[in-house]
């Protein structure tokens, strides 16, 4: 039990001491994860629209592969890209192993299907009375895209942070493709993989503390979102 | 005979393998009030939809004002009609915003929509709820913002579907008050109704839909002696 006394009141000291390599970890973690988001958004968001709007073929199996893609562990997104990045891999010439940028498309990979499928979830339960009203409102179809865009905003940024908090935790991707490098990229979850097994339980613990604040305010966040939506 | 504001011609409609509705040829005419009943399922919200082009319906040709509607000038068209909806959605944001939004649509100046806002705002007497989020409103409420923003639009013709349903009576006066000073306008109105009685009581003609065919088109005093086959439909 003393152990456990001392490794809290040990992460306690650090994190208010703000210890450099605490911090460092902390920004690196949110930095990436905040990019990685922020790319898959930028993807996955126009992507729902796309897959909303359009009739094809094979759209049914297209949701389904999405849907699928949920469940993805990480470990095998990471041993995807490491099979493309790795000097043996078709993109091995781009030097992206051991990098946070490898990291990124891992973890772009990881926030794509839940911020498509998530958005597209939104799109499809309330775009139909939404646009039918626009447009009898005398709105043209680009104006009703538009209001409908609107109108599930908060739904949107509800799968936005959904996936910043996916992204955020994974351990995965960032210690296959990251290698967990001291400085370049090491992130909350391979940093506190790391400590727990050399033994150095307070540090592991400050950053695990960080991590599930960091936790808790996204769903903070993504409480209020949902309360403005009704 | 007036001419007609909106007709229609060939207008099949499959979902799926069923016919939902076929309908060789429907006139409405202009400055008239005009009642369209049948059972549920029997099409009424469909028609209306086809008609006022939120729902598409390939082989038809409907005309607006003589002229035929085509891809270059559905959207015109769609701005010279309203509508009023049973169960009306309102955007989440304030009453204000809900009923300048179809005047925005229509790239109005700021001056001029908050001059017609602030009047519909006054016709439907809701001025004390402009800045509160049409979310938190009643059901007579909605209905009233729903009403004002259709009319802020000045439409020539008006589609109203179903005013009874989950409407207290006050609203239902208040619906029927604003079909008479419309039509006093010359707007031309179609209401779709259950209730036979209120269709005798507003409409110039009543038009029968039954299994998605147009069964009877007549003035309802003609109609009252159907009367007993008509509540049939109904």
């Amino acid at each position: 039990m003393d152990y456990i006394i001392q490794g809290f009141s040990e992460a306690l000291r650090l994190i208010l001491a703000l210890d450099t390599e605490v911090l460092e970890v902390a920004m690196l973690s949110f930095f990436l994860a905040s990019f990685s988001t922020f790319l898959a958004a930028c993807l996955g968001i126009p992507f729902s629209f796309l897959i909303s709007q359009y009739d094809f073929k094979g759209k049914g199996l297209l949701i389904t592969v999405l849907n699928t893609l949920l469940s993805l562990p990480t470990v095998v997104i990471g041993l995807l890209v490491f099979t493309f990045i790795s000097n043996r891999g078709p993109l091995g010439g781009l030097n992206l192993l051991f990098t946070p940028q490898g990291i990124i498309i891992g973890q772009v990979i990881l926030a794509l299907p839940i911020i498509t499928t998530l958005s597209l979830n939104t799109i499809l339960e309330s775009e139909e009375q939404i646009i039918k009203t626009a447009l009898s409102l005398g709105a043209s179809k680009k104006q009703a895209l538009f209001i409908l865009l609107k109108e599930i905003r908060f739904g949107i940024l509800g799968a936005v942070i959904t996936a910043f908090g996916r992204v955020v935790g994974e351990v995965g991707i960032s210690m296959m493709i990251g290698g967990n490098i001291r400085g370049v990229t090491r992130t909350l979850t391979t940093a506190i993989a790391l400590e727990t097994s050399r033994g150095e339980f307070g540090f592991a613990l400050s950053l695990g503390i960080i991590l599930m604040s960091l936790s808790l305010v996204i769903n903070l966040i993504l409480h209020s979102f949902q309360a403005g939506d009704t | 005979m007036a001419a007609a504001i909106i007709s229609g011609e060939n207008i099949v409609k499959y979902y799926g393998e069923e016919k939902i509705l076929d309908i060789e040829e429907v006139v409405i005419e202009e400055g008239l009030v005009l009642a369209l009943m049948g059972p549920n399922g029997s099409g009424k919200s469909t028609l209306i939809k086809i008609l006022s082009q939120l729902e598409e319906c390939k082989q038809s040709k409907i005309y607006f004002q003589g002229e035929l509607v085509t891809a270059k000038n559905r959207l015109a068209v769609r701005r010279k009609i309203g509508f009023i909806w049973q169960d009306p959605l309102l955007y989440n944001t304030s009453v204000y915003e809900n009923i300048a939004l179809s005047l925005k649509f229509r790239d109005l100046s700021e001056e001029k929509i908050n001059t017609k806002v602030g009047e519909a705002l006054t016709r439907l007497n809701i001025n004390k709820l402009a800045n509160k989020n049409a979310k938190q409103l009643s059901g007579g409420e909605k209905q009233k913002v729903s009403i004002a923003r259709t009319l802020v639009a000045e439409p020539e013709l008006i589609f109203i579907d179903e005013p009874n349903t989950s409407l207290d009576i006050d609203s239902i006066n208040l619906v029927e008050e604003i079909i008479a000073e419309e039509v006093e306008k010359g707007v031309s109105v179609l209401v779709v109704t259950h209730n036979f009685y209120q269709a005798k009581s507003l409409a110039d003609e009543v038009l029968v839909l039954k299994e998605g065919r147009l069964v009877d088109q007549d003035r309802p005093e003609n109609l009252s002696i159907k009367e007993e086959g008509l509540l049939k439909y109904i």
